[in-house]
């Protein structure tokens, strides 16, 4: 398959201290690809040496085979990016801002209308940029990213600031946008919760190190059951004497249960066969937030 | 791509306030050298109209005449001396009275006098003076017969230089502006252009646009370099320009003296400088005006490559004003205090700023290094903006950014 960004052997030393420590990676069309880890793990670095901010001691970085080092300026054509925070010129309109980058990189004032309004910065686009609120300055940051309608969209934590409602529009526009031109995007957050809903594949990444690269289909698809039912010691034996259930556990609800990959719906029959009352019986969808504490040894500090 | 990087930059420091400040305080500035050059104009008609001196010289007669009073009442005094202090001060007494007389038939004749006449005068009196006079003598007085000729020449009164005319008002303006508030004015414009995109961190927004480094930095450098000489040569010219049409322009005719030169001769086995005689010449102002420009725009260029690489290697804009505020104050008390470093000052661009010194060539006088003359000062300037401007590239290009 095509590949949009690929990554590989990257190392990075600052002073003494080894942040990137041999990490690769790929991208492909149209995959919203998280990057998640603790404080210090090394997202920002990653995200630096991707549009050449700064060097790497090893490895390559390629957009679209366009390597950053040798050819720089095309692959960073591929690129429409925010790193850290969304810090444009404060003193110049919103919409100043904007024509800056379309004068370097010679788009047109439609597209700027157009990009606009994706973000929805209509009303307050003529506005200085200091008088705008985080949440506004994420929107403008995200529309200097998108103007160029890069092939590559690389956000670092872009919800911050954002209310719920910017939230969800962000989600809905970087989704849109992967699934109808085929961008590909890279998000680092530290937020469980922006990662689970947004991203196809989620990579961990913990001292430098990615630790894991799981595709978020395969988290959700949990052998997990949540039985709710009365909790008593009867229910309890009859569950932990059935075939086809690995493991039991008390929760709020009632019970959790670990199916060995018997069909949930035989499971069922045969508690209800037995004469357990049962209330509900669901798919416990393993949250991101377990995995996370599985994956990093450091767990949230 | 690029013009768009220097159309960005011209967009960003107009739109800045503290942009606008600076022009406003040099131009309050030039402002001031108005007033400056005409109260010094007013000063010199004053003391120069037949009307101040008769009332200087009876004034100075009352004086005299009491002294006499005063003599004849001093006992300490012998009688002879007595005597001869009397006579002494009676003949200047008198010459003093012819003065008056003389300056007050002058006041009524104010209208009629021809400044041309008395130069012929004076030209005719050095011309029989010369005959006579000693070696030495004769070269400076060559020098005073040839200026006057041209004055004489070009119709250019002799007491122009003092009056407050647009062109004198701009040399006026280019000496002082170069020697005292140039460099300084330079800094507050320009020491942020680099390190104030660093905080906030608007040059990660900038370096991950598909331009290289190298263009990025110079289109700022261009920005920096071309709004810095416009804005100061602009405001001179304006006010030259509006000066020149209340009080009139004055001859671009007038000459003036240069071409000084020097050398080391011992003498009572010591090493002292002296100038080498019949070295001196006259050009005229125009040419004089076009040097001060030149130089003063070869300094703006200088000190902004100066300015611009600290603030590229600094990642603060304080610290960049503070280091560049530093050198200046810095390598002036040095300059001060140290005849080893004026020695030295021909190759160092901070004191390239006596641009009056320099033309002329009196400036070896002052630093006693007989490299600095006017075509080194502006080869040194060349090659230090362009090691400058390579410092600031290569470090900007392989610089991590950090922010």
């Amino acid at each position: 398959m095509e590949t949009v960004l690929e990554v590989k052997n990257l190392k990075k030393r600052i002073g003494k201290a080894e942040i990137i420590k041999d990490i690769s990676f790929t991208i492909h069309p149209g995959e919203i690809f998280g990057f998640l880890g603790p404080n210090g793990s090394g997202k920002t670095t990653t995200i630096k040496m991707l549009v050449d901010l700064i060097s790497m001691d090893n490895g390559t970085i390629k957009i679209l085979g366009f390597d950053i080092k040798k050819n720089r300026e095309a692959a960073l054509e591929q690129i429409g990016a925010v790193v850290e925070n969304p810090e444009l010129y404060s003193y110049l309109s919103g919409y100043e801002n904007l024509m800056q980058i379309a004068r370097i990189r010679g788009i047109s004032k439609d597209r700027i209308q157009e990009v606009i309004q994706l973000v929805g910065l209509e009303g307050r686009i003529k506005d200085k940029m200091k008088k705008y609120s985080l949440g506004m300055k994420q929107r403008l940051g995200l529309a200097a990213a998108l103007l160029s309608d890069p092939k590559l969209l690389i956000l670092d934590e872009p919800t911050n600031g954002l209310d719920p409602n910017g939230i969800i529009e962000l989600r809905n526009i970087l989704k849109k946008l992967a699934k109808e031109k085929g961008m590909a995007v890279f998000v680092s957050s530290h937020i469980l919760g922006e990662i689970q809903n947004l991203c196809d594949t989620v990579a961990f990444i913990e001292g430098g190190v990615i630790t894991s690269v799981e595709s978020m289909a395969m988290v959700h698809n949990s052998l997990y059951f949540i039985v709710e039912t009365k909790k008593e010691e009867k229910t309890l034996k009859l569950l932990q004497s059935m075939n086809g259930i690995v493991s039991v556990k008390e929760n709020d609800a009632g019970y959790l249960i670990e199916l060995t990959g018997e069909k949930p719906s035989k499971i069922l029959k045969e508690m209800i066969d037995k004469g357990i009352e049962i209330n509900s019986f669901s798919r416990h969808l393993k949250e991101l937030e377990e995995r996370y504490l599985e994956v990093i040894k450091g767990g949230i500090r | 791509m690029f013009m768009g990087l220097i159309k960005n930059e011209f967009i960003k420091l107009y739109s800045k306030k503290k942009t606008y400040i600076i022009l406003f305080l040099f131009i309050a500035l030039s402002g001031v050298f108005v007033a400056v050059n005409q109260v010094s104009e007013n000063n010199y008609l004053k003391y120069n109209s037949p009307k101040y001196r008769v009332s200087n010289m009876e004034e100075n007669i009352k004086y005299q005449k009491e002294y006499l009073n005063n003599i004849a009442k001093d006992e300490a005094l012998s009688e002879e001396d007595k005597a001869k202090e009397i006579a002494a001060a009676e003949e200047a007494l008198s010459y003093m009275e012819d003065e008056l007389a003389r300056l007050k038939e002058s006041m009524i004749n104010e209208e009629e006098i021809d400044w041309k006449k008395s130069a012929q005068a004076q030209l005719d009196s050095l011309r029989k003076d010369y005959e006579t006079a000693n070696e030495e003598n004769k070269a400076y007085m060559k020098n005073d017969i040839e200026k006057i000729q041209t004055h004489i020449k070009h119709n250019i009164p002799l007491d122009e230089e003092s009056l407050n005319k647009g062109f004198n008002y701009l040399l006026l303006n280019i000496m002082v502006v170069a020697s005292g508030f140039l460099a300084f004015g330079l800094i507050l414009f320009n020491a942020d252009s680099v390190s104030t995109e660093y905080n906030p961190g608007t040059l990660k927004f900038l370096l991950i646009q598909p331009v290289t480094r190298i263009k990025v930095l110079l289109s700022k450098f261009i920005v920096m370099l071309t709004s810095s000489l416009i804005l100061i040569i602009i405001t001179q010219l304006v006010f030259c320009l509006g000066v020149g049409l209340i009080k009139g322009f004055g001859s671009l005719n007038r000459p003036i003296l240069v071409g000084h030169q020097y050398e080391f001769v011992v003498e009572f086995g010591n090493k002292i400088l002296k100038e080498i005689p019949n070295t001196t010449h006259y050009i005229p102002l125009s040419e004089f005006l076009l040097k001060a420009l030149l130089l003063e725009s070869i300094f703006i260029i200088v000190m902004v490559s100066f300015i611009f690489m600290i603030s590229t290697i600094s990642k603060s804009s304080v610290i960049a004003m503070t280091v560049t505020i530093g050198a200046l104050l810095g390598s002036n008390i040095v300059y001060m205090l140290s005849t080893t470093y004026r020695r030295l000052s021909s190759y160092i661009f901070l004191h390239f700023t006596n641009i009056e010194s320099i033309i002329t060539g009196t400036i070896v006088r002052e630093t006693r290094s007989l490299q600095f003359t006017y075509n080194n000062v502006i080869i040194v300037s060349i090659i230090t903006s362009i090691v400058f401007l390579i410092i600031s590239l290569v470090i900007f290009k392989k610089r991590d950014i950090q922010i």
